[in-house]
């Protein structure tokens, strides 16, 4: 979000233009929207109620914990990550570096290439 | 069994001939094609009267074979050849008069610039009639049958830079296919029901069915249909119509092959088929009517025209009618022998012609030429043989076989002999009023050029000749030989000899020799007397008082332009089938089928696919919000049905 | 103990939420924002299933997202700085440049 806030900071872009509102999306937008939530009031009365776990992959002894542990300790996560999901722990280490790698260079100034290229 | 007669050389030989000549014969010498030409034809000649000779004793069929063809199942149909008393007629027929006109056409296409191509198609020619003579089985015979009528579309067409030439060629070809319809089905029925098209099986299998005297069954069909095909292509009656057409050709060509050999190829077929027609006695009597009707029909069309081509044309088709009447009232050996001796007389009269032409320049208006006899004495007296041996006055050959066949057709019934005896009238009468408009009174084509010389008018040759002069050796040889033949040829038939000839090959159908001979001379008599008679009324109205023809034509009036316009039975055919048939194809197949269903489909699929892909690309918008949207409602497309599954299970 | 549902139904209305104002919205950050609260629903789902089940694995993979969701808003911010430096503007109606 902060990096939100700079970037809107930065483009100082004024305000936005604004268009007049659709007729159409109000005549189909409300109906629609009490429709939708009808929909969930009516899921959610229906499906109340604790359901079993069910057995798989991720149900093994390191990911299993006590129902009155806390949930999500830092104790319990640690092992996880770095045994169970080592490999997408990683990869994603290496994105985020190629995402700053590729943000810095898409959000460069133009100027700063061409002084670049002067030399 | 006899040793190995070798007749596969028969055909073969012409065809080597053929294909030298085709092939290399445009830029050899004319030398070279001439002794290609005549060596090949002349040895097929000897070599077939060697098997002749060698055959002639056994009394049995000869068969023999030469190489698998096809075997389908229990079906089979080999290139194999057959040699019996009939055979034996025809192919000498075919090779010796063919081989007299190849020497003819030496001196005749002597000038023409397609020399080679001439000879090629010559010999092609022969080669698939020996094929058609020969052959062991339907399908054998019926590739020969269409190649004769490949060859004749060729040798027509010859100077197919000529339109009516060309339109004269495709004429004869499509109209021997109509017949070839008939043909065909007629050996469908025949598989079917026989199972074998090879003619020792089929007619083993026909001689004990029934005659069908009740009622038409299957050998009356096949019959029938066998007789269509016949008409195709020996010019019946409704399928003459490209006969007179053909005389476009050179006139070898005519002589050769619509007049002694391919036209008759139907009355062999007829002939051969015999066991199928003597059981199917409603088939006979609709070749007999249909022979009856067109040799006086095509008789009453001759009288009337000026080209002398034309004229031998309509005799030829009256003629064969004589030989399908022949055949119709039970008596093969009757029409055989007059195809024998017809091939003698018309093959002269179309060679004769053929001098005649080439004497005046090309001319071949009657009304153009006159007083020929003291020009080309020889040919007026091979002509004049040839008009005596046709009219049927004795001795020479014509009167022995057209007598035979009136005599069998009398013991039918007396309707065919009648008919038969006015036609005999009627040619004795056009065939003399051809001789003497030809030869006799004065030469009406002359003129007098500044020296005062005799001058032939300036023919459709293009060259003006001399005075009219006679054509040289090589064209005259043949032309005794066959007179030679039509004053002796047809001792072979007298006293039934040539019956008994054929015997082995017609003895299943021997009519009893019911009448007295009493009656038969008395018919004899009456032939020769309708045929003088004929002769006297011609001389009269062309030589003595040569003002009454135009007088009787013009009391007759719209009757005679009738006549003269050839009932115009070919302008009932192009506006009864053929305007039909062509706008039909026109519209409906061509404009309607082709261009609208076929084509259109094709280019209405195409403009379909572009409609649907102008749609789809209104997608390719570059509005990123409607991307968007089409993101979300796929994904909520597949989120849905991963519920739906989730659900069901 | 707070049912299972209560929970999807939150984390259901908050993606329903994202997912409109990715459609609707014109400024292109808007819409970044809106990706953002998607990601942040389903987070939630991910985190109450986990509690329910007792199952650490989905605490875990809130991990990966919230990783990927922020290498996605650099990259995305730096491309729509790029864009703004062209184009002059943050309405996503007129990059169009692409059309057929």
């Amino acid at each position: 979000m902060v990096l939100f806030v700079f970037v809107i900071m930065l483009l100082n872009a004024g305000v936005e233009e604004r268009t007049q509102g659709s007729r159409v999306a109000l005549m189909f937008g409300v109906p629609g929207m009490l429709l939708g939530s009808a929909l969930v009031a009516w899921v959610v009365l229906q499906h109340s109620g604790t359901e079993a776990v069910a057995a798989g992959p991720w149900t093994d002894s390191l990911s299993r914990v006590p129902p009155q542990a806390l949930p999500g300790s830092p104790q319990s996560i640690g092992p996880l990550l770095f045994h169970q999901f080592l490999l997408p722990f990683e990869i994603t280490s290496i994105l985020i570096l190629i995402a700053i790698m590729g943000a810095v260079v898409l959000a460069s100034r133009p100027r700063a290439v061409q002084k670049r290229e002067e030399h | 069994m006899m040793p190995t007669l070798n007749l596969w050389l028969i055909p073969i030989l012409p065809l080597a001939g053929a294909a030298i000549n085709g092939l290399f014969g445009k830029k050899a010498s004319r030398t070279a094609v001439t002794i290609v030409a005549l060596v090949f034809s002349g040895s097929s000649f000897l070599w077939a009267v060697t098997s002749v000779l060698r055959y002639l004793p056994s009394e049995e069929p000869y068969q023999e074979y030469l190489a698998h063809w096809i075997r389908a199942g229990s079906f089979y149909a080999d290139f194999a050849f057959y040699l019996d008393h009939l055979s034996v007629v025809m192919v000498l027929v075919v090779t010796g008069v063919g081989f007299l006109i190849h020497i003819y056409s030496v001196g005749y296409m002597a000038e023409d610039p397609s020399y080679y191509r001439f000879f090629s198609y010559l010999n092609l020619f022969m080669f698939f009639m020996l094929t058609l003579v020969l052959a062991n089985n339907y399908l054998l015979m019926f590739i020969g049958w269409e190649g004769v009528g490949l060859a004749s579309y060729l040798l027509i067409g010859f100077w197919f830079t000529k339109d009516s030439a060309a339109a004269a060629g495709k004429k004869a070809f499509i109209v021997n296919r109509i017949g070839d319809f008939g043909f065909l089905i007629g050996l469908f029925l025949m598989i079917q029901h026989f199972g074998s098209l090879n003619f020792s099986p089929v007619f083993d299998q026909v001689r004990p069915l029934a005659t069908e005297t009740s009622g038409a069954g299957l050998l009356t069909a096949i019959g029938i249909l066998l007789m269509v095909g016949a008409c195709g292509k020996s010019a019946q009656i409704p399928l003459y119509v490209w006969l007179p057409d053909a005389m476009e050709g050179p006139t070898p060509v005519s002589a050769l092959i619509h007049a002694a050999t391919m036209v008759t190829a139907g009355v062999y077929m007829v002939s051969r088929s015999h066991p199928i027609f003597e059981r199917a006695p409603q088939a006979l009597t609709v070749v007999a009517v249909i022979g009856t009707l067109t040799a006086l029909f095509a008789a009453t069309i001759g009288i009337t025209q000026t080209d002398i081509k034309k004229v031998l044309a309509y005799s030829t088709i009256s003629q064969l009618g004589y030989m399908f009447m022949a055949c119709g009232v039970g008596a093969f050996s009757a029409g055989i022998f007059h195809l024998m001796t017809h091939a003698f007389f018309k093959g002269l009269l179309f060679l004769g012609a053929g001098s005649v032409i080439h004497a005046v320049g090309g001319e071949q208006d009657m009304r153009k030429m006159g007083g020929l006899k003291s020009y080309i004495p020889w040919t007026t007296l091979t002509m004049g043989v040839a008009t005596l041996a046709i009219a049927g006055i004795p001795p020479l050959a014509g009167f022995w076989s057209k007598d035979e066949i009136l005599w069998k057709a009398y013991q039918t019934s007396w309707i065919y002999w009648l008919i038969g005896l006015i036609t005999a009238f009627i040619t004795s009468f056009y065939m003399f009023r051809l001789l003497f408009m030809t030869f006799a009174g004065e030469y009406r084509g002359a003129q007098v050029d500044d020296h005062g010389k005799l001058h032939a008018a300036d023919g459709p040759d293009g060259h003006a000749h001399g005075e009219p002069h006679e054509s040289p050796a090589v064209m005259l040889g043949p032309l005794m030989i066959l007179a030679l033949l039509s004053l002796f040829g047809g001792f072979v038939g007298y006293g039934n000899r040539f019956e008994h000839f054929l015997a082995p090959v017609f003895s299943s159908g021997d009519a009893a020799e019911a009448a007295s001979r009493g009656t038969e001379l008395l018919l004899m008599g009456l032939s020769v007397l309708v045929a003088l008679g004929g002769a006297i009324l011609a001389y009269v109205l062309y030589v003595s008082k040569p003002y009454l023809p135009q007088k009787i034509a013009d009391g007759l009036g719209d009757f005679y332009a009738a006549v003269l316009n050839k009932y115009y039975i070919d302008e009932i055919y192009a506006a009864v089938f053929i305007k039909p048939l062509v706008d039909g194809s026109t519209r409906v197949l061509w404009q309607g089928v082709d261009r609208r269903v076929i084509d259109d489909t094709v280019n209405h699929a195409a403009d379909g696919v572009r409609h649907v892909s102008d749609e789809v690309r209104q997608m390719q918008s570059g509005n990123l919000r409607s991307y968007a949207g089409w993101i979300a409602a796929g994904a909520a497309v597949v989120i849905a049905y991963m519920i739906w599954r989730g659900v069901a299970r | 103990m707070v049912p299972l549902s209560y929970y999807l139904v939150l984390s259901g209305i908050l993606f329903a939420c994202g997912v409109t104002g990715f459609l609707i919205k014109r400024n292109i950050i808007t819409i970044f924002m809106s990706i953002e609260l998607m990601l942040n629903g389903v987070n939630l789902s991910f985190v109450a299933f986990a509690a329910h089940w007792h199952i650490l694995a989905g605490q875990v993979f809130v991990f990966f997202v919230m990783v990927v969701a922020a290498a996605e808003a650099a990259v995305g911010l730096a491309i729509i700085i790029a864009v703004y430096r062209s184009r002059e503007t943050l309405n996503v109606d007129q990059v169009n440049l692409l059309k057929l």
